[in-house]
Parts: C-alpha cells; structure tokens; sequence
C-alpha cells in the first residue's frame, strides 16, 4: 500500500502528506515480521491452509458415492471451487484478524471512551483495483469450469437408452420405453447413456437419483429430459427432491446399476419378451 | 449472578412456551381412532424355497364415511360395539380402520384380510391396479383375480406401502380394492380383499392410498393431503 | 426531564383532537378484526357451502374481512375518510396522531410518529423471531432421530413452510422496520417519514397480516413449503387460502414502506445532506427499498392468481387446463432473489456504520460501497432462474445465469473489501456491535463460498433441493443478515431506549449465537453432501450423526436468543443511562438528545460533511453544525452548508 494513493475526501487534500505520514507502510519498513504485510501473511495462509484441506477431504469423505461420470465432476467441482475459494475467503480472514489482534487495545471492550481515531484513510485505489481484477479472474474461471463440465455432462451419445420416469404422489415409478415394463426399483445398464423423461401425473416433483449426480423436476402435462452416464455397479439412491405433498419423506426408492447382461435378464424377468429387449437395449444405437 | 439468574429464567420460559406449543402440535398427530392395530400371530408355513416363517394376519377396512361408526370386533359398520371410524371424522371423507397406525413384526408373512366398502372411480396412473410385493395368490371376494390386477377405472383404493428411507433391501408393497359396486352404503357387503405378503426389515413404514379420491388438483388434496384417513405408519419391529 | 416529555406535557390538546382515533387503539382494532372477519365468514358460507374445516372461499372471505376490520378499527383510514368527507384533519389532530401527550398507550395506537413505528416494528420482530424459532425447535426435534414419529408428516409440513414464511418476513422488516424507521429520518435530518400514515400504514398491515398464516395451522396447515410451489399449492388445504392472503397483505406493507422510505430520503434530507453525505445505512435503506418495490409485485400476482385458482376455480397453475407450474415458479423467485438482497442490504449498512464507529475510521471508498450496493441490486433482479437451474425449464438460460449469479460475487467481494477495509488500521474499540460486525464477515464468507456451487449448474444438479440448499440461505440469512441486526439492535439501542446494554450478558448471548450458528449449518452442510432432501420428516439412518449436530446447534441458538432478548428487555428497564452520543459517533441520530423529541431536533440541523470524519481535520466536530435559530422553526442555515 503505497502512501501515494492514500483518497482523502475533497475537503482534506490538503491534509493528504500528513494522512501518509501516519500510515504505516503495508510492505516496507523495519523487520520483515513487524511490517503489516507479514502478519495478514501468517494468518492467510494459515486459514488458505486450513480451507484447502477441508476442500480436499472433506467433500470426498462425506459426500454420497459416485455411480457415474456426472456426480464424478460434482465432486471434483467441489473441491477445485473450494480449493480457489480458500485463498481468497482467507484475504478477508487475514485482514480481519490481524486488525483485531494488532490494533485492539487490550481492555477496550469494557471502556466507556472510544480510543483515538484511527487514520483517515478513506480508499486506496491500487487495491480495489487488484481486488475487482481477481474476482473477474475468478468469475470467469468459474464460469467457464461450469460450461465445460455442463456441455460435457449432457451432450447425447448415440446409442443413448430412453426411459420414461413417472413421479406422483408419492411413489417413482420407471417405464423402460418399448418394453412396456414397469417397476418401482431403477435398473440400469452401465457405461450406456441414459436419457431420462420425466414426468408426473400430479403436482411438481424433482427426479433425483442422488449418486448419478444429476436431476430435474417432474412436471405434469409434458416431459422434462435429463442425461446420466453410469459408469460403476452398484446400488444408488432416488429421492423427490420437490415438496410435492404428504408423504414427500417417503417418495424415495433405489436403483442398481448392473452389467448389459443382468440388464437384460432383469428385463426378461420382469416379463419382457426377448424381441422387446432387443428392440429396447439396440434400438438406440 | 443476578444476570445469570435472569438470563437462565428466560431461557427457561421461552424453552417452555416451546414445550408446550411442541405438545399442542404432537397431539395434533393422533387423528385415528384406536390406538395401533397389532397383526395377529397366527402360526408358521412352508414357503416355497423351504424357509419357514412366521404368520400374522391383519384385517384392513375402508369406508366411505370417516364420520361413522363401525364394530370393533367384526369391522362391520355401526354394530353392537359401535366405534367411531375416525376421531376427527369429516364428512364426505373416507378413511380406513381400524387404524391408521400397524404393527407388524419382521421377516414374517402378513395376512391380509381387507374390505372395503366405499365407492370409486379411475385412477391416476392405472399399474397401480395391478398387485406389486405380494406372495401367493390375491383374491378378491374368494376368487383369484389375473395378474394384470383389477380394472384400473374401478378402483376403490390401494394399499400402497413403503420403507422408510435407508431400509434395505428395498420394500414396496401394493394393492387396489375394486369399488363397491352399485350405491354403497354401509349395510352393502364389503369387496373382500385377502393377499399376503412378507415383511421387510424393521423400521417404520408408510402406507397410503393411491387411489384419487380426495379433490382439487390429481385428487390428492383435502382427505388425501390429511395425515390419518388415507395414510398412516406401520411399525416394522 | 428529557425534551420529549417537555414537549409531550407542555403541548395540551383540544379534548377533541383526534376525533374518533381518540377511541380507537389496538384493542378496538381487535374486535373490529374479528367482526368483520366473522361477517366474512357469513358471507363465504353463504356463497360456498364449506365442510367443516372451512371452504377455500370462506377462509379467504373470513381472513380479508379480518385484514380490512383490523385496519378500519385501528383507524388507519380515518384521515381519508374524513379527506373525502371535506373535515381534513387539523393540525391538533395531527399531533394526536403523532402520539402526543399519550404516553405509553401510543405503542398500541395507529401512531404516526416514525420513532413510535421503529419500536413497534422492533417488538413484532422480535415476536415473530419468537413464533418462528418454535417452529424451528419443533423442526428440529423431529428430526433428531431418522424414525421420529412425534409430529406427523402433515404437522411437520406446516411447520416447515409456516416457520420458512414467517421468519422471511421477519427477516424483511427487521432492520428496514425498526431502523429504517427509527434511525434513518434522524440520520438524514429530517423530521419524521415523508408519508407519516403510511408509515404507520405499512406496520399495523403486516400486524394484520400475521394471524392469518399462524391461524393456518388450525384448517390443515400449507404443506407445499414457504415456496408453495404450484400446482401442489393449489391442491394444498385452505390453509394456503390463508398464507396467500398473509403474503399479499405483507407485500402491500413492504411497497407502501419502500416508497415511503424512498420518498423520504429524496425529499426530506436536511439542508447539506447531500446524496454523496448520506450514511451508508440510508444507502443501504433506500436500494432495499427500491429492489423490493420491483421484487414484491410478482409475490403479490403469484398469490393471487393462486388465490383466484383455489377459490373461483381459475386456471393460472393447472396444467390439465392450459395454467403451468413455471408460471409461478418465475414469479416466485423474480420476487424471492431479490428479496435476499432486500435482507441483506439494510443489515449490511448498519454493519458499515458499525465498522466505521468501532474502528474510528472513515468508511472505506464509500463511492465504491454504494456502487456495489448498486450493482448488488441490480444483478439482483437478473438472476433468479438459478433457483430453477433443475426444473428443466429453459435449458438454453443455464449458462446466462451462471454467469449473472457468479457475477454478483464480484460487488459482493467489494462490499467485503470496504469493511475489512474500514476495519484496516482502525483503533478497534471491542463493544459488541463490533463483535457482531466480525461474526458476520466470518459467516458471510461462508455463506458466500457455499453459494458459489449453487450458482455452478453441474453441481447444483446434486445440491438442489438437499440441506445443503438450506445450509446455504440459514448462513446467509440468520449468520449473515440477522447477525448484522442483532449489531444493529446493539448499536443503537442506547438511542433507541435511551439506555445502555448490558454487554455482559450481550457476550454470553453472542458467543452462545456464534457457536450455535456453526454448529447447526455445519451439521447441516454435513447432510446436504450426504445428500439429504430438504423439507422430511423422516429420513435415511444414514444422516443421523450430522442431524444431532444440527439439532444440538439449534438449541444452542435459540438459547442465545433468547438470552440476548433477555438482555435487550432487562438493559431497557434497569440499563444504565445513555448520553445522546454513547459511541462518540458522527452520524446526525447521535448528535440529537435521548429520548429524540418528537420532531427529532430541537435545532433544524445543517450539514457540511459526511458522517465518517474520523481522524481527519477538526475531529472533535460532528456531522452536524447546529446553527441556534429563534422563536421560528426553520432554519436557514450557513451558506457554507450548502456547499
Ligand atoms: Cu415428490
Ligand atoms: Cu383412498
Ligand atoms: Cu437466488
């Protein structure tokens, strides 16, 4: 913080060398640990430390598993949007903190008086200027992470499975196209794109099936689509992620993505005929 | 010390006005009328695969009016014993007995033996006509009904049941009563119900109807939307 | 004896002044209320035969009468009736209604002083912090356990949505009532509201408006959240009827109190107090104001189409019948993301008052604050489809409003460098403003970093709809802007009840909140990376753990709460004695003596600077330059001031 730029209002100008002349240097003068500069340091990238940490544990531990390609970029996100946030939250921390612990007198809380004024520095152009161009980065970092990962999740392979999904009060039930098998249990082939048609034969509800990482609402009248790329067996959640009523807690069922094989002997168990499934499973391709 | 003492009397009057607002609001829970209905231990069988289970049976009703009364011990409408159906009955509504709130134990086959008296109409979405989680045969007044169910536009109501969140494995049961045929009143003979089904984990379940028969928008407002007619909890233990 | 008791007992008015609001109050507000609503009742049953839980057309009938009952009782149109009825009111009758001479009782009357109207607002907030925090606790106990089977799933509904729809009003009037009331007309120099009636107008509206979303519980309860998406909130019991009526009466509060604050500030400033002068909190106040005079008027069609689709069977929501649920959604959220701003941006000036009084230093690049206020509000309006982001509507937009969304990260950051800014170097004198001031930027930085992955499509495809969501708004709602008005209330609190508070038992409350507040939305985020839905009663074991940390935080919150409420009641009866200027402040509120007379200076004011001089020339003079004036009451002032 240079003490040229130091903004006085147009009423104290004159008074801009005196200002200047209070302001202790932010980088220069004395030892390096009792110059301001060295203390927001510490403290920043002590608390950088501690959000990048959390940004690199935290989300991975706790978050729900991962059954496909989609909820694998939600938690990369994650941690890339919290691994650049923490330098930046902790600028805030850093002057914060050093400003209580280096300019609160001890005491001061329980005193009737309020100390001497502090300096009157009402701006300082070199800063905000740096502050504004790093959150414009930062933006459109981020703005541009979200259009990648967001063209990239939904782009429609060609050989895409298309399956209806029925919401309403209060049960998911999942049509499997020319099949004409119905169930309440999500099965999916893996490594196939799946296109989800989303509709509800009532109110609003919102089609989550939580570790594909992906959802949309499911609204009466017409269909809302959505694409999932399963890419690891197993089980997985659906939730309604919509108030949609009464028994909302309850509108929640599981799904297991399996091997094309199991795929198409659950379908045969369910009742479908061989033609069908072909039909079903190789039509899209 | 004169603040502390003031403070924690605060903290204490305002966690009481909690208290008893949170009271108000938990009695509002218990709309059925009797307490928890338990199924009725009723032997072992065989099944299929050579497991031996434990049987329960479980009597279900569903009348056309919550407002009425109905006898206890046979489930026939306004008996010797009469019952009210429904403590905060509403005219115009149906609701089931003689609970709203089951008791079942696990892992064991629960028979279930249903009657249902009140009218009806289409339903939503028609697979839910169709029986889904059931072992064995259902029959409908003695006789097996087909594997596509009853007719989807003649339905009176379903038993639909549901795990709560995080029981594994996953637990869905259900089945549609057809309506009472002609102009139901109470006296009518009852469409008789009897399937089984084999119980899940333990927790609490839920069971509703999914038969449209409250108003506004899908048919699911007012007797629908109103916890204890139409809805209730089983307790898997 | 203080001024104001000076001009309340020297002033004796005709025993007629006021004419029949001499006779009217509260009370008669109450019986009026209740009468009208009963005729409203008659009249419903008798259009619409109603079952017993009361037809969609009698509760809306019923709850209209009772709004437009209350307000005829309190008097709230006997100035217009007696406009149109050609016997305007004189001026005794207007300083009857300005509360002269009526002691205590004017808190309970349609009081036209806008001091009268700040502590009624603070004291209805208040309450309904109250109401609503039951709710949460109820919330919250419920979900101690994954099988709690306390409250049933329709109970639990209606608390969810009523306790959402409560506390956002709450949360809207609470710094815009009670200060921007209270305060901001004295800040400016001025000597009441520009629109006293309507002041008071906008107040005894949303007391009106309260019962009827309370009273919904007793016909069925709203169970379609504070959102009350459509169509579900048009197959919701009649107690939606009544939550709608409550929204658009509030919105109607809101509006009135948005123009009044609006006109006031352009047109009521004291001689010198130029725009460039205005204390933040008056910036802070009147963008808010402006933003919820865009934002309100969708809620207000939302509702009501919602209202005539329930009651006379349109069809604006009704798929089947040409309506559609998005309709509403838009409208909702073009009022409901602004609306976070209309919170937000009052509680963030109060805070920029806080930081340069306790830092003792001027406010950092106030022209680059005010911008960012600004270009807060305006992106503010740009913005709302990102609650839609998963509806499915308009795949095309998701990339747009990324980009608006994320944008407002970049004032959002400048408002941050103004207040660490202004803390910078400052000789930080730790009361407890202060105390709240850094809670706030602590929680605010949170809540800022969270919303973030919210504002990124692909990861809100997870977050939608999940605690995580809730985490999310609690933090910058309750961390961030009811923090800045639990400092707000400290900062001023000597002004407003002439005595100080009792920052010992202050502490204990803060640090109760502020642990409180971590615990309860960390365990809270916990769940949403889990992936828990929002707005269950029962959920998976899994959640368990992270669901007794919230809870255990929540009741270490409300019992914070409460204790700081006890400090604020205790310290306003038994509080020691404040000065006029406790904090040595510069701002005009503080250079007028406690308790403020009733037309707020006894010396019209003259400004010649801003109010954040601090450390600059002449620093023992304040903002205000008093010139003496004679028997007049107006004061020309110095031609300097001008300036
Ligand atoms: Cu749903
Ligand atoms: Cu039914
Ligand atoms: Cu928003």
């Amino acid at each position: 913080m240079s003490s040229e730029n130091i903004e006085i209002d147009e009423f104290h100008e004159g008074k801009r060398e005196e200002v200047a002349k209070q302001v202790e240097p932010f980088f220069k003068g004395g030892p390096i640990w009792k110059r301001p500069f060295f203390g927001v340091f510490i403290i920043w990238s002590f608390m950088t430390l501690i959000g990048v940490l959390i940004g690199l544990f935290v989300p991975v531990h706790v978050l729900n598993g991962s059954s496909s390609s989609q909820q694998d970029s939600v938690k990369l996100t994650i941690v890339v949007f919290t691994v650049i946030a923490a330098p930046v939250s902790a600028v805030v921390y850093g002057i914060a903190a050093y400003s209580l612990i280096k300019w609160n007198k001890r005491g001061s809380g329980k005193s009737d008086t309020p100390p001497e004024d502090g300096v009157a520095l009402r701006g300082h152009g070199p800063a905000t200027v740096i502050w504004l161009s790093i959150s414009v980065v930062l933006v459109v970092i981020l703005l541009f992470w979200g259009m990648m990962v967001l063209s990239s999740e939904q782009t429609p392979q060609g050989d895409a499975i298309r399956m209806q999904v029925v919401g309403q009060q209060w049960v998911w039930t999942f049509q499997y196209g020319s099949t004409k098998i119905t169930s309440t249990q999500l099965v999916l082939p893996v490594d196939r794109q799946v296109v989800f048609e989303v509709s509800s034969k009532d109110v609003t509800h919102g089609f989550w099936p939580v570790q594909l990482g992906v959802q949309v609402d499911a609204n009466p009248g017409f269909s809302t689509t959505i694409a999932a790329s399963p890419n690891k067996l197993g089980k997985f959640d659906v939730r309604c992620s919509q108030l949609c009523g009464l028994e909302h807690a309850y509108m929640q069922t599981t799904g297991r993505v399996v091997t094309e094989k199991q795929f198409e002997h659950w379908l045969a168990q369910k009742g479908a005929s061989p033609k069908a499934i072909k039909l079903f499973t190789t039509d899209a391709k | 010390m004169k603040r502390a003492i003031g403070a924690l009397v605060t903290v204490l009057i305002g966690a009481a006005i909690f208290v008893a607002i949170g009271i108000g609001f938990h009695a509002q829970k218990y709309q059925s009328v009797a307490p928890t209905t338990k199924a009725v231990d009723t032997g072992t069988t065989q099944m299929v695969n050579g497991k031996s289970l434990k049987v329960y049976t479980l009597n279900l009703y569903s009348y056309p009016d919550s407002t009425g009364t109905f006898d206890a011990s046979t489930g026939a409408p306004a008996g010797t014993k009469p019952v009210a159906i429904h403590k905060n009955g509403n005219p115009g509504w149906p609701a089931y007995g003689p609970s709203n709130v089951f008791q079942i134990p696990a892992h064991a086959l629960v028979k279930v033996h249903w009657e249902q008296r009140d009218s009806g109409g289409s339903l939503n979405n028609s697979w839910f006509a169709k029986p889904t989680g059931t072992v064995g045969p259902v029959t409908l007044n003695g006789k097996e009904i087909p594997a596509s169910g009853i007719d989807p536009s003649q339905v009176g109501h379903t038993f639909t049941v549901r795990a709560e969140p995080g029981v594994d494995p996953h637990f869905f049961l259900n089945v549609a009563a057809p309506l009472n045929p002609g102009n139901p009143t109470d006296t009518s003979t009852p469409q008789v119900m009897e399937f089984s089904f084999v119980s899940g984990n333990k927790g609490l379940y839920e069971w509703n109807c999914e038969f449209p028969c409250g108003n506004g928008i899908g048919g699911f407002g007012a007797v629908m939307s109103a916890y204890g007619f139409m809805s209730g909890y089983i307790h898997v233990v | 004896m203080t001024s104001t008791e000076v001009y309340l007992e020297n002033t004796v008015l005709g025993p007629k002044a006021g004419g029949l609001y001499r006779h009217q109050n509260f009370g008669t507000g109450l019986i009026s209320g209740i009468v009208f609503g009963f005729i409203g009742w008659l009249i419903g049953q008798e259009l619409l035969q109603g079952s017993n839980w009361g037809s969609d057309m009698t509760v809306t009938v019923t709850c209209v009468g009772w709004v437009i009952g209350f307000l005829l009782g309190m008097g709230a149109f006997n100035a217009v009736g007696r406009w149109i009825l050609g016997r305007d009111e004189d001026h005794e009758d207007q300083l009857y209604g300005a509360g002269v001479g009526q002691g205590w009782k004017r808190y309970f009357k349609f009081c036209t002083d806008h001091k009268v109207v700040g502590i009624q607002y603070l004291v209805l907030v208040m309450t309904l912090f109250g109401a609503g925090g039951a709710m949460a606790m109820m919330i919250r106990t419920q979900l101690l356990s994954p099988h709690m089977n306390w409250l049933s799933p329709q109970s639990y509904n209606a608390l969810v949505s009523v306790h959402g729809m409560v506390m956002i009003i709450a949360t809207i009037i609470m710094v815009s009532g009670p200060f921007a009331n209270f305060i901001m007309p004295i800040m400016i120099g001025a000597k009441d509201m520009a629109f006293p009636r309507l002041n008071a107008l906008s107040f005894w509206v949303v007391v009106a408006a309260v019962p009827p979303i309370l009273g919904s519980f007793f016909v069925g309860g709203v169970d379609s959240g504070w959102t009350t998406y459509a169509p579900l909130s048009v197959q919701s019991f009649p107690g939606q009827d009544m939550f709608a009526v409550t929204i658009c009466t509030f919105v109607i509060s809101v509006t009135v109190a948005g123009i009044n604050t609006l006109v006031t500030v352009i047109t009521m400033r004291a001689k010198g107090m130029t725009m460039g002068r205005l204390p933040i909190f008056v910036w802070g106040s009147i963008i808010a104001g402006g933003l919820g005079l865009y934002a309100m008027p969708a809620f207000l069609m939302a509702q009501s189409a919602l209202i005539t689709d329930r009651v006379v069977g349109t069809s604006m929501y009704a798929p089947a019948q040409g309506g559609a649920g998005w309709l509403y959604e838009n409208c909702f959220w073009i009022m409901g993301h602004p609306e976070v701003y209309v919170i937000l941006l009052p509680a963030a000036g109060a805070l920029v008052e806080i930081a340069s009084t306790f830092a003792r230093k001027p406010v950092f690049s106030y022209k680059a604050m005010v911008g960012a206020m600004m270009a807060i509000a305006g992106l503010g309006i740009m913005v709302w489809a990102h609650h839609m982001f998963t509806t499915g509507w308009a795949p095309t937009l998701a990339n747009p409003f990324m980009l608006t969304t994320e944008l407002i990260s970049i004032p959002t950051g400048v408002l941050f460098l103004c207040l660490v800014g202004t803390i910078w170097r400052g000789n930080i004198w730790a009361r407890l403003p202060m105390y709240f001031l850094y809670l706030f930027l602590w929680n605010f930085i949170i809540g800022g970093v969270t919303g973030i992955y919210l504002s990124d499509v692909p990861a809100d495809q997870y977050f939608h709809g999940n605690m995580f969501v809730t985490a999310h708004f609690h933090f910058t709602l309750l961390g961030g802007a009811m923090v800045g008005a639990a400092g707000a209330v400290c900062y001023w609190f000597p002004k407003v009840s002439g005595r100080m508070l009792n920052e010992r038992v202050g502490k204990w409350a803060f640090w109760l909140i502020a642990i409180g507040i971590q615990v309860t939305y960390y365990g809270q985020f916990l769940e949403g990376f889990q992936g828990m839905p929002r707005r269950v009663v029962n959920y998976n074991p899994l959640f368990q753990p992270a669901n007794i940390m919230s809870s255990v935080g929540a009741y270490t919150l409300m019992t914070g709460w409460l204790i700081l409420l006890y400090a604020i009641v205790h310290s306003w009866r038994n509080g020691v004695k404040a000065g006029p200027n406790p904090w040595h402040a510069k701002s005009l509120e503080w250079q007028t003596e406690t308790p403020v007379p009733l037309e707020n200076f006894l010396v019209d004011p003259v400004v010649t600077r801003d109010p954040y001089g601090y450390g600059e020339e002449a620093t023992d003079t304040s903002q205000l330059t008093p010139e003496p004036v004679g028997a007049g009451s107006v004061s020309l002032g110095n031609e300097e001031g001008v300036l």
